[in-house]
């Protein structure tokens, strides 16, 4: 963990309360054993692992927390909420956690909030995952022509690229679960 | 019941095809009808729920109410849509005030229906039976099975199985004559939603679900979901070449397993259109 000078403006004290009403969760109540960490398959690349994200909110570091790369790098595996001994779902504050980040125009985990723009720019248009339409969308945005070339071509030999986006029917009938709230 | 709804979702159109058919081919075996679902659009998967639990909530919610519609439990293979559709039940079960506003939107009233895996189904004593006397020739090949994350996790939601012993797909691949080797790795996350993102992490969880099943002895690796069998599978080269390794492990759909057993030609739901080349190991 980082190791700088902490003051008084790393404290915001709304923050926990924020982060536990928006996720239904009792961040409170979390006496950080670890097993969160300790059964996360995605610890080893985080700088800051699931209880220091936990103490973090408890403490009202807002900032360290929402510039965090924790949550770009969250596996959404939910095995950090199966095994917390005070049930608290820890998978639903890492969304909260990625809502506040991708808000707060966080810079954390780029390559994650192209893939995740992609995706629902996808549906937004087709109502369906367009497959090849976010492969080669992701490549042109990230710069890389040829990433995953050779996986994109053994299935295209197999037949399991479909060129044509699927459009789900009805379009009038679910555009309207896009329109963001203002 | 003997008719369901059908939510294929995103990636059982083309990538996870194989999946499709072979839930199909299994379910129409067992005397099923599967009715896709009409005008069904996208889970949200995990983009949805990590960036506007709102919109993965309304996602869900008007999925399930099209199957509501008709009375109709729905059938969803995808592990990621099937833990999605499985949370919107819930919130649409417990959350009164969101339900009349879903309600509203949708013109009519929420009818209860169940949003099952194809699993679950399979695994029931009545088709466990079916399964056993259906069985024509068994391949021989040993498997280890792999549920993954989110068809048992989070166990408060999904209620499904043991979340960290999980135990339906060994009964039913028993079932079905093939042999169940035990393994650790039963529910270690794959990185299946990381793969877009951050490869280097779903390289490394991926490569040890490999080491473990080669360790453990086994000839196949079965799963329940696109995003692992696509990690497992597709990716099975990339891991090799990242780590050096020498994987030659087909990564079988449980369904085309048992479908295999039962007789049905491996080509007829795609066991041909694997990366890792499949069809050699179930010859019988």
């Amino acid at each position: 963990m980082n190791h700088a000078i902490i003051t008084s403006k790393d404290f915001d004290s709304s923050f926990l309360d924020e982060v536990e009403s928006r996720s239904g969760q009792n961040i409170r109540s979390c006496y950080v054993c670890g097993k969160c960490s300790a059964g996360c398959p995605q610890a080893p690349d985080m700088k800051h692992l699931p209880h220091q994200i936990m103490v973090m909110v408890q403490d009202g570091m807002r900032s360290r927390v929402i510039n965090s790369p924790t949550m770009w790098v969250c596996a959404a595996c939910a095995t950090c909420t199966t095994c917390c001994p005070k049930e608290i779902d820890i998978n639903a504050v890492m969304d909260t956690l990625n809502e506040m980040a991708t808000s707060a125009g966080s810079q954390a985990g780029i390559r994650v909030k192209i893939f995740r723009e992609e995706f629902l720019n996808s549906i937004i248009k087709h109502g369906r995952l367009y497959e090849l339409g976010l492969a080669l969308r992701l490549n042109l945005r990230k710069g890389e022509p040829f990433n995953d070339a050779d996986m994109g071509l053994q299935m295209f030999k197999k037949g399991k690229i479909h060129f044509k986006a699927d459009t789900a029917p009805n379009k009038n009938s679910w555009q309207k679960l896009f329109k963001r709230e203002t | 019941m003997t008719e369901f709804a059908y939510y294929p979702g995103c990636s059982l159109r083309s990538s996870a095809v194989e999946y499709d058919l072979s839930v199909k081919a299994v379910f129409g075996a067992l005397g099923y009808k599967l009715h896709e679902l009409d005008g069904w659009i996208c889970c949200g998967a995990s983009p949805a729920h990590q960036v506007d639990a709102k919109l993965s909530s309304n996602l869900a919610a008007f999925n399930i109410m099209l199957a509501a519609k008709d009375g109709l439990d729905i059938v969803v293979p995808c592990a990621a849509c099937f833990n999605r559709l499985k949370t919107g039940l819930e919130k649409l079960t417990k959350d009164d005030i969101w339900r009349r506003q879903v309600e509203k939107d949708m013109g009519f009233e929420f009818k209860p229906v169940k949003v099952l895996s194809p699993l679950e189904v399979i695994a029931k004593d009545e088709n466990i039976e079916k399964l056993q006397s259906a069985i024509k020739k068994t391949p021989a090949l040993s498997v280890v099975p792999y549920y993954g994350c989110l068809l048992v996790r989070p166990p408060k939601v999904m209620q499904f199985d043991d979340p960290e012993d999980p135990v339906l797909m060994n009964q039913v691949l028993e079932a079905a004559g093939i042999a169940v080797l035990p393994w650790e790795y039963k529910t270690e996350c794959c990185g299946g939603s990381l793969s877009f993102g951050n490869l280097d992490s779903t390289m490394r969880l991926t490569r040890r679900i490999l080491n473990a099943a080669k360790k453990a002895g086994a000839q196949g690796i079965a799963v329940a979901c696109p995003l692992c069998h696509q990690n497992m599978d597709a990716r099975q080269p990339q891991v090799n070449k990242q780590f050096r390794e020498s994987f030659n492990i087909p990564i079988y759909y449980f369904t085309e397993l048992i479908g295999a057993a039962m007789g049905i030609d491996p080509k007829d739901f795609g066991a041909d259109k694997h990366i890792i080349d499949a069809l050699k190991a179930l010859k019988v």
